[in-house]
């Protein structure tokens, strides 16, 4: 970072602005719009206040499920080592590998890639599984 | 029309749709079967509609078998499937009163009173689509492959899973459970492919009715169970989860519809295993529906949105499943 106000800075100003002065202007298209708006801010401020931990718990959660040894935590491309094993996982489920036990041990590393997932993108669903609205489709 | 005159009123471009357009007019038929003012929708493609999915000729076609198996839909009147009148093609059918706005069905507490009716209304309904059975030559385009529907659609999914640049072990793992758990009966009604809240349009006014069932764009030949599934899935509630039927109503209501049309019941007991498979659908879609948007095809706010809400349904696959595989 060079300068102040950060990004994380200017987007709470605008996330704010939006709900306290904006929105409450507005109706019909131009509000849904808006809400849209307000709602696609909120997801980028939670992932920049999250920062590295999201990928650093689902990597702690492969490490629980292929053995500590077999999964390398440690450096700064988590998101990079994350999504590796997330297409190996895919593939192995894809291949059979957990057929006898699809509600066994792989329910809590997928559970735990959703969880990640949905603190940032809708927090609500995790506590009242309320899916997010507004919606047109 | 059978009539020595008919005076148009100028057309107005209705919302929606980025694939079609529908044009509003009225029609002034002085004498003939149809004499009075008729109000019609003329539905073409849109300029820039790249559409995958069915021809305009082809809506027509389900339209036209919908209407005389008795489904509320608008009245399709005739077909233009070379484009010779208005240069591309297009179909004129009667126009519903009422609007398809899922808010105002799961949402509007004036239907409240109406939810119960509503319901049982669109168990009707949906029944009477199922009655349309292959083979049937006007529906040829439909394909003849009458393989069981939960195997065809798994394979789609796979494909479509393929086709996305980043991995969904969450997906992978339902469709995989769907895949062991499929049934197996072959494909043996017309399904509407896209029976919800949304597509489904309402006159609130005074006695609150359904007055059509639109976009035949996704029918095939299926299960009726898959249709039912679609339509019950929890991610398809618009916000009113309690409303077990798509957020509009309760599902003994629907399902004493449903079985009096068809003097029938359905094994309701798989009905949790076609609102998982109905999950997956709309999860998939929601990914797709991103990667418009980042293509730069088709940049939106809304359809990046969509994209994140893939994870939603994914925390709704993990649980849907676990409570089936707990009650068998």
């Amino acid at each position: 970072m060079l300068d102040r106000p950060d990004r994380l800075d200017l987007l709470k100003a605008a996330e704010a602005t939006l709900n306290d002065e904006v929105l409450p202007t507005l109706d019909g298209s131009a509000k849904y719009a808006a809400l849209m708006v307000a709602s696609a801010i909120a997801m980028a401020r939670r992932e920049i206040e999250a920062g590295h931990e999201p990928a650093r718990r689902v990597l702690d959660a492969f490490a629980e499920f292929y053995g500590q040894d077999n999964v390398h935590r440690a450096g700064s491309d988590a998101v990079q080592r994350a999504q590796g094993l997330m297409g190996d996982l895919a593939r192995e489920i894809r291949d059979g590998d957990y057929d006898d036990a699809l509600l066994g041990p792989v329910y809590e590393v997928l559970r735990i890639l959703v969880v990640e997932r949905l603190k940032q993108s809708n927090p609500r669903f995790l506590e009242a599984r309320e899916y997010s609205q507004p919606s047109r489709c | 029309m059978n009539a020595s005159e008919v005076r148009l009123g100028a057309p107005a471009k209705m919302s929606g749709g980025a694939i079609q357009e529908n044009w509003a007019f009225d029609a002034l038929i002085v004498d003939g079967p149809y004499a009075g003012t008729l109000g019609l929708v003329l539905r073409t493609d849109a300029p820039s509609g790249v559409s995958l999915s069915r021809s305009r000729a082809e809506e027509h076609a389900l339209l036209t078998a919908a209407f005389a198996a008795g489904v509320t839909v608008p009245e399709p009147l005739a077909v233009d499937p070379e484009g010779s009148v208005i240069g591309k093609p297009s179909y004129l059918m009667r126009r519903a009163s009422g609007n398809a706005n899922p808010r105002t069905l799961a949402r509007d507490p004036a239907l409240d009173p109406h939810r119960s009716a509503i319901t049982e209304t669109l168990g009707h309904e949906l029944a009477r689509i199922h009655t349309i059975h292959p083979p049937r030559p006007d529906l040829d385009f439909l394909g003849s492959d009458m393989s069981p529907p939960a195997h065809r659609r798994i394979a789609e999914f796979l494909e479509q899973l393929d086709a996305l640049p980043h991995p969904y072990p969450v997906i992978e793992w339902a469709v995989r459970w769907l895949e062991r758990n499929a049934p197996t009966r072959p494909a043996s009604v017309l399904g509407h492919g896209d029976f919800r809240c949304g597509n489904l349009m309402v006159d609130a006014t005074e006695s609150p009715q359904v007055t059509a069932v639109l976009d035949w764009e996704f029918a095939s030949w299926s299960d009726p169970l898959e249709d039912i599934g679609w339509l019950c899935a929890r991610c398809w509630r618009f916000g009113a989860d309690a409303r077990t039927v798509g957020g509009i109503g309760e599902f003994d209501d629907f399902r004493r519809g449903y079985e009096a049309e068809t003097g029938r019941t359905l094994d309701w007991a798989e009905l949790p295993y076609w609102e998982v498979l109905a999950t997956v659908r709309w999860a998939i879609i929601a990914l797709h529906q991103g990667e418009r948007h980042l293509s730069g095809r088709e940049f939106s706010m809304e359809l990046a949105l969509t994209a994140r809400k893939a994870a939603e349904m994914e925390y709704d696959l993990l649980a849907q499943i676990r409570s089936i595989d707990e009650a068998a």
